[in-house]
Parts: C-alpha cells; sequence; structure tokens
C-alpha cells in the first residue's frame, strides 16, 4: 500500500529542468570561492566562551591549554601553524581539523564554545573595535 | 493510521538511526575537513517521502535528528541537525510539487541547503560569519553527496517498495 501523493515510478534520473539546478550551483561554488582564505596569516585570536582569550603571533611557537566553562582544549603554535592538539569534547573534529595559517581560517569547538580566527598583519588592530 | 503504516514508520526510523550511528562512528571521508560526511541516513528520509509521504518523513527526519545526538553523545548536534534538515526537507517537498525537475536534482538542491543552514547555525553559535569561508566546499561536497543520496533512494524506492 502506497500511501504517499507523489508518483516516483515513472520518475527518471534526469529531466531537463535539472540542467538550470545544475548550472546554478556551479555558479554558486564559483561565487563563494572568492570567500575562501587567502594570504599568510600573523596572529591568531583565540575566543574562549564567547569572550577574547588571548593574541598569539605565529612566530612564537607556544603550547596552549585553554579551560572553558564546559572543557578544555589544547592549542599548539608552531611553524606558522595553529592546530588543536587536545580537546575533552564529544565530536573531536576541531581535534581532526587540519592546521589553519592563512587569514580569516577558523578552527571552531562547539562543544567547548572555543574558537580559534588567524589574522593578517594589518588586521592586529581590528580586535579592539569588539570583532566577535 | 493502521498498524501496518505504523510498523513501517518504525522500522524506517529505526534504519535511520542505526545509519546516522554507524556512519558517525567510520572516520571522515576527507581529513582536513572532519565533519563532512555523506549523509546516508538521509537515503532513509527521502524514501519515506516516496513511499509514505510528507508528514511521515518530516517525523523520521526528527527522530533521526535527535536520537542519533543523543546517542552518540554529541547533544549539541541536534541544534545543528533539527532546523537543517526541516528547512531542506521543506525544499525538497515543494521541489517535488512542482514536478519540474528529477530526483537526483532534486535531493542535490536539498543537500546543499542542508549544509548551508549548518553553515549558518555554526555562525550564529560561533559569532562570525568567518566561517563562511567553507561555503564553496559544502556546495560542492553538498551537491555530490545530495546525487548520491537521491539516486539511491530512487532506486530503492523502485526495487524495493514496502
Amino acid at each position: 500500500m502506497n500511501t504517499s501523493k507523489f508518483n516516483y515510478t515513472k520518475q527518471g534520473y534526469f529531466k531537463k529542468a535539472d540542467l538550470f539546478i545544475y548550472a546554478l550551483l556551479i555558479l554558486a561554488v564559483v561565487v563563494s570561492l572568492f570567500f575562501l582564505p587567502k594570504g599568510k596569516g600573523a596572529y591568531a585570536e583565540v575566543y574562549s566562551d564567547g569572550k577574547l582569550y588571548g593574541v598569539y603571533d605565529l612566530n612564537t611557537d607556544i603550547e596552549l591549554k585553554i579551560e572553558g566553562e564546559e572543557g578544555y582544549n589544547i592549542v599548539v603554535i608552531a611553524d606558522k601553524k595553529v592546530w588543536v592538539k587536545e580537546a575533552n569534547c564529544p565530536g573531536q573534529d576541531c581535534v581532526r581539523h587540519k592546521a589553519i595559517s592563512k587569514v580569516n581560517q577558523t578552527i571552531v569547538c562547539t562543544p567547548n564554545r572555543l574558537i580559534v580566527i588567524i589574522k593578517g598583519k594589518g588586521d592586529i588592530d581590528a580586535y579592539t573595535g569588539g570583532g566577535l | 493510521m493502521n498498524y501496518k503504516h505504523f510498523a513501517k514508520l518504525v522500522i524506517l526510523s529505526t534504519l535511520a538511526l542505526i545509519i546516522g550511528v554507524i556512519e558517525s562512528l567510520i572516520p571522515p571521508i576527507l581529513p582536513f575537513l572532519p565533519f563532512v560526511r555523506i549523509g546516508l541516513a538521509n537515503i532513509i528520509i527521502i524514501y519515506t517521502l516516496l513511499i509514505l509521504g510528507s508528514k511521515e518523513a518530516y517525523a523520521i527526519a526528527a527522530i533521526k535528528s535527535i536520537f542519533t545526538g543523543l546517542i552518540i553523545g554529541n547533544p549539541i548536534m541536534i541544534l545543528y541537525s533539527l532546523p537543517s534538515s526541516a528547512v531542506s526537507l521543506t525544499c525538497i517537498i515543494l521541489l517535488f510539487k512542482i514536478n519540474k525537475n528529477s530526483l537526483c536534482a532534486i535531493s542535490c538542491v536539498g543537500a546543499v541547503v542542508h549544509n548551508l543552514m549548518q553553515l549558518l547555525v555554526a555562525a550564529i553559535m560561533a559569532g562570525t560569519f568567518l566561517v563562511l569561508s567553507y561555503a564553496p566546499y559544502f556546495i560542492l561536497i553538498g551537491s555530490i553527496a545530495g546525487y548520491v543520496v537521491g539516486i539511491l533512494a530512487l532506486i530503492l524506492a523502485k526495487r524495493l517498495p514496502i
């Protein structure tokens, strides 16, 4: 017994109007490429629980243990890159995330409310304006 | 609602849940984008839409979103999954009613809408729109995953209609 109002049995795998959708999707990918991060970063801004935790120079190697209200993350800066080495969050997506180094790249750990954002040389005074 | 209909709903929601949980256990396909998944459980949601109807598809999408997050112990996932599933399923049903496109293309749109909604939730949760830089990956991967899910759901509905 088929209770659905949709007649799928005659549905094929392609209709002419699909071309419009595929063209639109390709256009969307091309347009969104402009949002891709470019340029080498100079500083890493670390936010914990919605507040700025600290700003770190990418040239200085450091290992930070950031204790938030929900848990901890260990953030490593080395080799002009930033990554999360360890965290006690359930997803572990932040730990698996590749190291970031380009302007505007982010690592977000939603369960622990941790955000790392890379900033360029000219952006360093931007965070005094509030940023987040 | 008769018992037969109810039994189908139970079987399909269990299947969606099991697939969702298993998919969250296997390692990410793309190591540099750890949150990217094909969303194989969505095959069941689209299959339900085809076989049983839109109300049932909404029910299974909600059950899948809420319980997958709870079972794998990551309740924040629900915040991403639930609104995204609702919006993308609504788009899919609308396009289906307009009846101009094939299910594969409709599923592509659904997956891309789902991904962009998740990105929007991430932007709100993180408080920064910088996460939108993931958009090209999300649209491209969403289109491919949506196509795969759509074609599998259609084959399944044609060969194995319950």
